[in-house]
């Protein structure tokens, strides 16, 4: 932390450029940094935390190697999104939000993706998979357990 | 320029918005975000007007006002969307009772159902009756919520001391935020996520009081809902009425307004108008007042030993036993112990009832500890002329101001606001001193020497200043005597670095207005009396306004009235000498004192409000009452002059400290004790004491502000004093420091943390405070029960451990109750005398039983 924040001046500008840094360092912001930012720009924790609540590109909880995110929007939604959220909850053993103890997924949701014609949708790292059904979960994720 | 609203044509000056102007002109506009002393931000959109040539709607609360403005407030148009948006914010707001065409009538029903948790609607909402939502749905008619409801399922937090929070009642209109960030600098809470779930928050969830909040309830006073409550008041009845009174539990004297419910009290709140708060409180003032009234420990009826064992008795047998029985001593083995906190009119009476009736010098007022105190004893002496009065309102305009204090956010919160203030309008805050405050954040130099090592890096500062102003031969008669340590050497005893040093003092010659904040922690300091000549010079090189603060309720007017009473009183130091002495045959109590054997005593008098370990050997106790049920003048740190009023029914047979007095020393046959009410006592002293001229209830009454003419020497001259740079050797057996601080909280020297457990949790007057890596080192843990050892005597307390204590030093506070070891107490005491010969005292810390 002492070495990140070193690189950083004391300019209360600097927070998202340092919470960014210490997402990608550590991939994910530790509670125990926040102490240590607050100090260093001279801010309140809760002021820091409220910035980074407000990013969805922060989290406070380890992130996998793998992001898996299932669309819950409206027309994902009717077409099983739910369904579809909760095989993976079975399946990787996890709630929604969290990252599994080997550290390999991290299982989020999100509301419209903006493709919902071809919902209902997931991606992982980036990749979108379309007209998902729960029978293709398993599948799907199997691809990602072997990487 | 000129505007018109509503067809209205409203001339305004200045930089106006257009909600500001509506107002002031009678014109409604609803709002719920905005508040008079926060900075704009437009949040609700409640208050949206139609601009003539603009385009859409912008919220009247943050557009100023432009020459030719044609405004319009109450179009269909602007009423259609007003009402959407409200209904759109009470979708996610318990709304039933609001659109209930039945509310009318269901006031009648809902006076127990309230006690639930859960608020579904207005009947079961604490906040019913006293919310500006509810008002602002009635001015908008709403009947109906077209959305589809939503009920956040927030959890309601009840984990900290004095306030509950109910999320799924708030309407996310920022102002707790702003408040808390603006005006308190505390920033405990904030926005946090966003979108549905966005929600007021503090860091990681965590409670306020681990956030660090301050519990002056600034926050919950701006919340238009009922989201943030006084968990105390929260299913009261409401108040029938209130009254206005200066509150009395620190040297601030802001004013409260306290309103009543049956006779008691039901809530403090800070009155917007009070000259010296403006609508801001802390957390005795707004959550403590109800508790000190009403606490359970007040001793309520006169009582007399009777064959080993104290008796009620009426007011005329306790106090012709008193009489009768003080009347066997004479002279100076009778001890008079007095509180500092007790109004004018008292304390002239006390100096009056020791002198004439008691006929003793052994008149002790704790006061007689405090910094004005040793520095009046000190400008004095010198004949220096000081002012000791200030006005408040000049901190926020000053450019640099130095503090040299404990946490001025805990012991003058007033100051600290208008620190604060004036650090938002750029000016720079430098610190000196060891004490972790909450001024840290906001400090542009935070200087903090190794414990006990003031004096001389103020002395290596003043080197600094002086050199340079010699330089510009501007320094008469400053001579060689202001020789000080020299940077090196400075550097060395401080463990500062020397760049640090000659910042501050870069500071100090530069530019702009100047202030300099000290308080009472000075007279715990090793060499205070030093530090307060180099203050001194340092002020006089530079011209930086010293001020010099202090804690206690009426201590400057305390002081004023024995100290001008033309005969020898000894002061409190004194009294506990001669009581741990044995010289003392009686002592009257009405102040705190340190519980000591005693066996020499053969009367005791206690005349106070709290039943303490002292009761067991008194042979009379006298009920008095607080400032909050009574009459009274108090002088304020700033020199100020304001009346309290009685706000509180009196509890139980109490009287005032004035009363008491003046009816025993007429008993004991002294002349002229004839009084009826406090305010002859004001006119008598306004005649006797210069400095209380003209200060009687009349004058009070008709003047908006009332000072005291302070008066000191003549003299301005540098003080070349004696210089000391010994520092203390460090001792095997006892390897930590101790730094006593004065507590912050009390009435009449009672802890209050001893009437309210939620105090308690914030601060202990009984918490020992120890670095995090010390307590590692002794292997202790938080809340542990411990014991303070030194040569001189030995304490107990409970351990807090703190991340922004510096390791090898422990503080603690000093409180002159009953728990505490005397003749560890009689090293604290010798610095009121003439060579001050404290040091922070060499201790070590083991655990306790
Ligand atoms: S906060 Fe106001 S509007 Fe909301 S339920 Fe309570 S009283 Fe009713
Ligand atoms: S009580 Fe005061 S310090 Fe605490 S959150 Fe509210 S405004 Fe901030
Ligand atoms: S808690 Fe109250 S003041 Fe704070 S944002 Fe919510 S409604 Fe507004
Ligand atoms: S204790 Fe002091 S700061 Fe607090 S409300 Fe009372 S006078 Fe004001
Ligand atoms: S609802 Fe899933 S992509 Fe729009
Ligand atoms: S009062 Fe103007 S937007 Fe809220």
């Amino acid at each position: 932390m002492k070495k990140i924040l070193k690189d950083f001046s004391r300019n209360q500008k600097e927070v998202v450029p340092i919470l960014h840094r210490v997402q990608t360092e550590y991939g994910y912001i530790p509670p125990e940094s926040l102490p240590e930012i607050a100090e260093h720009l001279k801010i309140s924790e809760s002021e820091i935390y409220g910035i980074l609540t407000f990013y969805k590109a922060f989290s406070l909880v380890p992130r996998g190697k793998n992001i898996v995110t299932v669309c819950m929007g409206t027309a994902c939604h009717v077409r099983g999104g739910p369904q579809i959220l909760d095989e993976m909850e079975r399946d990787l053993e996890i709630k929604s939000g969290r990252t599994t103890a080997d550290g390999n997924f991290t299982l989020e949701s999100v509301n419209c993706l903006g493709c919902c014609a071809i919902g209902p949708v997931v991606v992982v790292n980036g990749k979108y998979y379309s007209h998902i059904s729960v029978q293709k979960v398993g599948k799907l994720l199997k691809e990602y357990k072997s990487t | 320029m000129k505007i018109t609203i509503n067809g209205k044509s409203i001339s305004v000056e200045g930089k106006r918005t257009i909600l500001e102007v509506a107002r002031e002109n009678g014109i409604k506009i609803p709002s719920l975000c905005d508040h008079g002393k926060l900075e704009h931000f437009a949040g609700c959109r409640m208050c949206i007007v139609d601009i003539t040539g603009r385009k859409g709607y912008p919220p009247s609360c943050s557009t100023y006002v432009e020459d030719g403005m044609e405004v319009k407030t109450n179009t269909p148009e602007l009423r259609r969307m007003r009402k959407q948006i409200l209904e759109l914010l009470l979708s996610e707001h318990p709304h039933s009772c609001l659109i209930c065409e039945e509310k009318e009538n269901c006031d009648e029903y809902k006076s127990t159902i309230r006690k639930v948790s859960e608020v579904t609607g207005c009947v079961l909402c604490p906040n019913n009756g006293r919310c500006e939502l509810q008002k602002v749905v009635e001015d908008l008619k709403i009947d109906r919520v077209s959305f589809p409801s939503l009920y956040r399922g927030f959890d309601i937090l009840k984990n900290d001391p004095f306030m509950d929070r109910n999320y799924n009642l708030c309407i996310l209109c920022g102002r707790c935020v702003r408040m808390c960030h603006e005006i308190r600098g505390a920033s405990v809470i904030s926005f946090t996520y966003r979108g549905s779930k966005a929600v007021i928050g503090t860091s990681m969830d965590k409670t306020l009081l681990e956030s660090g909040c301050q519990f002056c309830g600034a926050c919950l006073d701006v919340c238009p809902t009922g989201a943030l409550m006084e968990r105390a008041a929260k299913y009261e009845n409401e108040p029938e009425n209130s009254e206005r009174t200066v509150c009395s539990l620190c040297s601030m004297g802001c004013t409260l307004e306290v309103s009543l419910s049956e006779g008691r009290i039901y809530s403090t709140k800070p009155y917007e108008e009070g000259l010296v708060n403006r609508g801001q409180a802390c957390v005795r003032g707004r959550f403590l007042v109800r508790d000190i009234v009403h606490a359970e420990n007040r001793i309520s009826k006169p009582m007399i030993r009777k064959n080993g064992t104290l008796e009620e008795v009426d007011w005329q047998e306790a106090l012709d036993f008193v009489s009768g029985n003080l009347k066997k001593y004479k002279g100076d083995s009778c001890g008079l112990v007095v509180p500092s906190q007790a109004s004018c009119e008292d304390h002239y009476l006390f100096s009056r009832f020791g002198q004439e009736a008691l006929k003793t010098s052994n008149i002790g007022n704790p006061a007689d500890l405090n910094l004005q105190a040793c520095f009046e004893d000190y400008i004095r002496e010198k004949n220096l002329k000081f002012d000791f009065n200030f006005n408040i309102k000049d901190i926020s305009n000053a450019d640099t101001i130095f503090i040299l204090a404990d946490d001025l956010a805990v012991t003058h919160p007033m100051v600290w606001l208008e620190v604060l203030a004036a650090h938002r309008k750029g000016a720079r805050l430098v610190l000196i001193g060891s004490s972790p405050s909450a001024g840290e954040r906001f400090a542009v130099l935070s200087l903090k020497p190794k414990a006990g090592t003031e004096l001389p890096l103020l002395q290596g500062i003043l080197d600094v200043v002086f050199e340079k102003f010699q330089k510009q031969e501007t320094a008469e008669g400053a001579q060689k005597s202001m020789e000080g340590p020299g940077l090196d050497q400075c550097e060395k005893i401080t463990t500062l670095k020397k760049e640090d040093c000659l910042k501050a003092a870069g500071f100090f010659n530069g530019k702009g207005r100047k202030i300099f904040l000290v308080d009472g922690s000075i007279p715990f300091l090793p060499s205070n009396r030093e530090i307060l000549s180099v203050l001194w010079n340092l002020s006089l090189l530079d011209g930086t306004q010293m001020i010099v603060l202090d804690g206690f309720t009426n201590s400057l007017g305390s002081l004023l009235i024995y100290r001008n009473s033309g005969t020898k009183i000894r002061g409190y130091a004194a009294v506990l000498e001669d009581a741990l002495e044995g010289k003392l045959k009686a002592l009257y109590l009405s102040g705190p004192f340190p519980l000591i054997p005693g066996e020499d005593l053969e009367f005791l008098v206690v005349q106070d409000c709290y039943h303490s370990a002292w009761l067991e050997k008194a042979d009379a106790v006298l009920p008095a009452v607080t400032l909050f049920e009574r009459k009274g003048v108090l002088v304020n740190t700033e020199g100020r002059a304001q009346k309290t009023n009685p706000s509180a029914a009196i509890s139980g047979e109490g009287k005032p400290d004035w009363w008491i007095v003046s009816q025993i020393a007429g008993k004991m046959g002294a002349k002229g004790f004839e009084y009826k009410s406090p305010s002859p006592i004001m006119e008598e002293l306004s005649r006797r004491r210069a400095v209380f001229k003209d200060l009687t209830y009349k004058n009070l009454a008709k003047k908006a502000a009332f000072f005291l003419k302070s008066k000191t020497g003549e003299q301005q001259r540098y003080d070349p004093s004696g210089m000391d740079f010994s520092t203390e050797e460090q001792d095997r057996d006892f390897p930590l420091r101790l730094v006593f601080q004065a507590v912050p909280d009390s009435c009449r020297g009672f802890p209050l943390d001893r009437i309210s457990k939620s105090l308690s949790l914030i601060r202990d007057s009984r918490d020992i405070r120890l670095s995090k890596k010390d307590a590692g080192k002794l292997k202790l843990k938080d809340g542990e029960k411990v014991r303070v050892e030194s040569p001189a005597g030995s304490f107990q307390g409970s351990l807090r451990i703190s991340e922004k204590q510096p390791a090898g030093l422990v503080r603690a506070y000093l409180s002159l109750m009953e728990d505490f070891d005397s003749s560890l107490l009689k090293t604290f005491m010798t610095y009121s005398r003439e060579k001050a010969s404290l040091r922070t005292l060499p201790i070590r810390i083991k655990r306790g039983k």
